[in-house]
């Protein structure tokens, strides 16, 4: 009794539960200088989160000087919250999420205009490109035999089988607002049987080839035929927009 | 700091719980410092004058009120506990809790953008939202003993509130505002820090296919995406572009129950609520608002959306 006592008193005279809201404050700040928000939230929230952050930041340290809390039970959760934030490795998201998530080959266009795209060289265009393009022009023929040349992270969906080298999917995941509603945007590669290569899950590559029109079960589908495959490693800005 | 390897579906269930976190921290923040501007510059008679005495005049105009204070459903809670300081009864803090959310410009604005060329469902979600907050309001309205509906250290503080007539700048820059910030602040980040690791353990540990099994049937295929603004727990500000996603798969009428049910109720706003109301008002809320969103989509499915 004594003994619990006694650690309020120390809990309350160390501020422990005002260092909490510093240390919140803190991580959104470093966050955006380590640049590693990227990971979790849209470039939309960038300076939003700074600023709140920052705000956080000085109430919490005007707080240190006026009014002690006690009660650190209480805030557990937020404690355990903090050793979370401070320890998880800061990396995208993966193919573990890909795999749990619908995988769209098109995405509509936002804001970015779409028309403009068809007059671009083929091969210069992004895995986030290529969705637009087929959102606006879903006709799949139109693009057989064109170049492409893009870079991703290998995955696979679900839906389909296995993961072989011979057929995966490259792709990249966008964020509207958070990693919590993150898709991937794949584009399906099949490399022939005896491809020397290999590739596993969640290596970042480099795929440059033409793409293939084939059908399955009754559908068409667009593949690319790879010439090369290079494995690079992870881009500054894994997610696309 | 550290150079830890983890499996990658732990990874990235880490990595989304943080990031739901990290994206709402700022919205509490605002929504903290929004409540504090509002007890210090609106005096509580202009705000009573404005709701009237009517029952439901004044339950109307609480669920409008959200688009005077544009917060979304994160900051929505300790705007919502102002209202109360203020002198609103907890019925009329129902019916803003629940339409802010919807009733919003910056919604509002978003969900044209994402749905324009159906103005059916944008009609649905606002004349739908509204319905739903004036509605639940007035049942929660006659209610006798409306202060037995609030948890005991919100009702405590409405008490406090009574006694305070400080009104101005002074009052943003005394050291009773740095208390109550983060006082607010950090009961609201626990209970948000619940919210969010449910919706993150759920989102990579619940296969999502099972979800779209339901999407044929008219009333499973709504059901099963009011469970998905449930889990997903997407600020309503965003989630009509998420919704887009499911254009494809599921029928308006099920959209709309996304659109409705998502800013009113998801894991992480039924952790923040318990702050302030009690578990049973809680729980009356998510069963009414499950309801009438069922009523407004089902009539809609019928009506062969």
């Amino acid at each position: 009794m004594k003994l619990a006592k006694q650690t309020e008193k120390l809990v309350r005279n160390l501020r422990l539960v005002n260092l909490l809201g510093v240390l919140v404050g803190f991580y959104l700040v470093r966050l955006y200088f380590a640049q590693t928000n990227q990971y979790y939230i849209n470039t939309a929230y960038f300076n939003f989160n700074l600023l709140m952050g920052l705000l956080l930041l000085v109430l919490s340290l005007a707080s240190l000087f006026f009014y002690p809390v006690s009660g650190l039970r209480q805030y557990l959760p937020t404690l355990l919250f903090i050793l979370v934030a401070f320890m998880t490795p800061a990396l995208p998201l993966s193919s573990a999420t890909a795999a749990v998530r619908p995988v769209n080959l098109s995405r509509s266009g936002g804001e970015l205009e779409v028309s403009p795209l068809l007059s671009k060289d083929p091969s210069t265009l992004k895995i986030s490109e290529w969705a637009r393009l087929f959102n606006y022009e879903p006709d799949f023929s139109r693009y057989k035999g064109q170049e492409v040349d893009v870079i991703g992270f290998v995955f696979k969906p679900e839906a389909s089988n296995v993961f072989s080298k011979e057929n995966f999917w490259v792709g990249r995941f966008v964020l509207t607002c958070c990693a919590v509603d993150a898709s991937a945007l794949g584009l399906e590669v099949e490399t022939s049987e005896n491809w020397p290569g290999d590739v596993s899950l969640d290596d970042w590559i480099r795929v440059s080839g033409n793409w293939e029109l084939k059908e399955r079960d009754g559908k068409q589908y667009l593949v690319v035929n790879p010439k090369e495959i290079v494995k690079v490693s992870q881009p500054d800005k894994p997610y696309e927009n | 700091m550290f150079d830890l390897t983890l499996d990658p579906k732990i990874q990235d269930t880490l990595t989304i719980f943080l990031a739901i976190v990290i994206e709402a921290v700022p919205f509490i923040v605002l929504g903290v410092l929004v409540s504090a501007v509002l007890s210090a510059f609106v005096k509580d008679k202009w705000l009573l004058k404005l709701r009237g005495d009517n029952r439901f005049g004044s339950h109307l105009i609480s669920s409008l009120l959200g688009m005077l204070f544009p917060v979304c459903e994160c900051g929505n809670v300790p705007v919502t506990r102002e209202l109360l300081g203020k002198g609103f009864s907890p019925s009329q803090a129902v019916s803003f809790y629940l339409g802010a959310p919807i009733l919003n410009i910056v919604v509002i604005a978003s969900t044209i953008s994402a749905f324009g060329s159906s103005p059916l469902i944008v009609l649905a979600r606002v004349l739908g939202g509204l319905a739903i907050a004036v509605v639940i309001g007035l049942i929660v309205s006659y209610h006798p003993r409306q202060t037995e509906l609030l948890t005991p250290t919100t009702a405590a503080l409405c008490e406090v509130h009574k006694h305070q007539h400080a009104y101005g700048i002074k009052v943003l820059l005394s050291k009773r505002f740095v208390k109550r910030f983060l006082n607010e602040f950090l009961s609201m980040l626990n209970l948000l820090i619940f919210g969010a690791a449910l919706a993150a353990i759920t989102q990579l540990w619940v296969p999502r296919d099972f979800i779209y099994l339901f999407a044929s049937n008219p009333l499973l295929s709504i059901l099963a995406m009011i469970a998905l603004a449930l889990i997903l727990s997407v600020c309503s500000t965003v989630d009509a572009f998420i919704a887009l996603a499911f254009v494809g798969q599921f029928s308006p009428a099920a959209i709309v129950a996304f659109l409705i049910f998502g800013p009113m109720i998801d894991f992480k706003a039924i952790s923040m609520l318990l702050t302030t109301f009690k578990p049973r008002l809680v729980a009356l809320m998510v069963f009414l608002v499950t309801s009438f969103t069922l009523i407004i989509s089902l009539s809609l499915s019928l009506g062969g959306y």
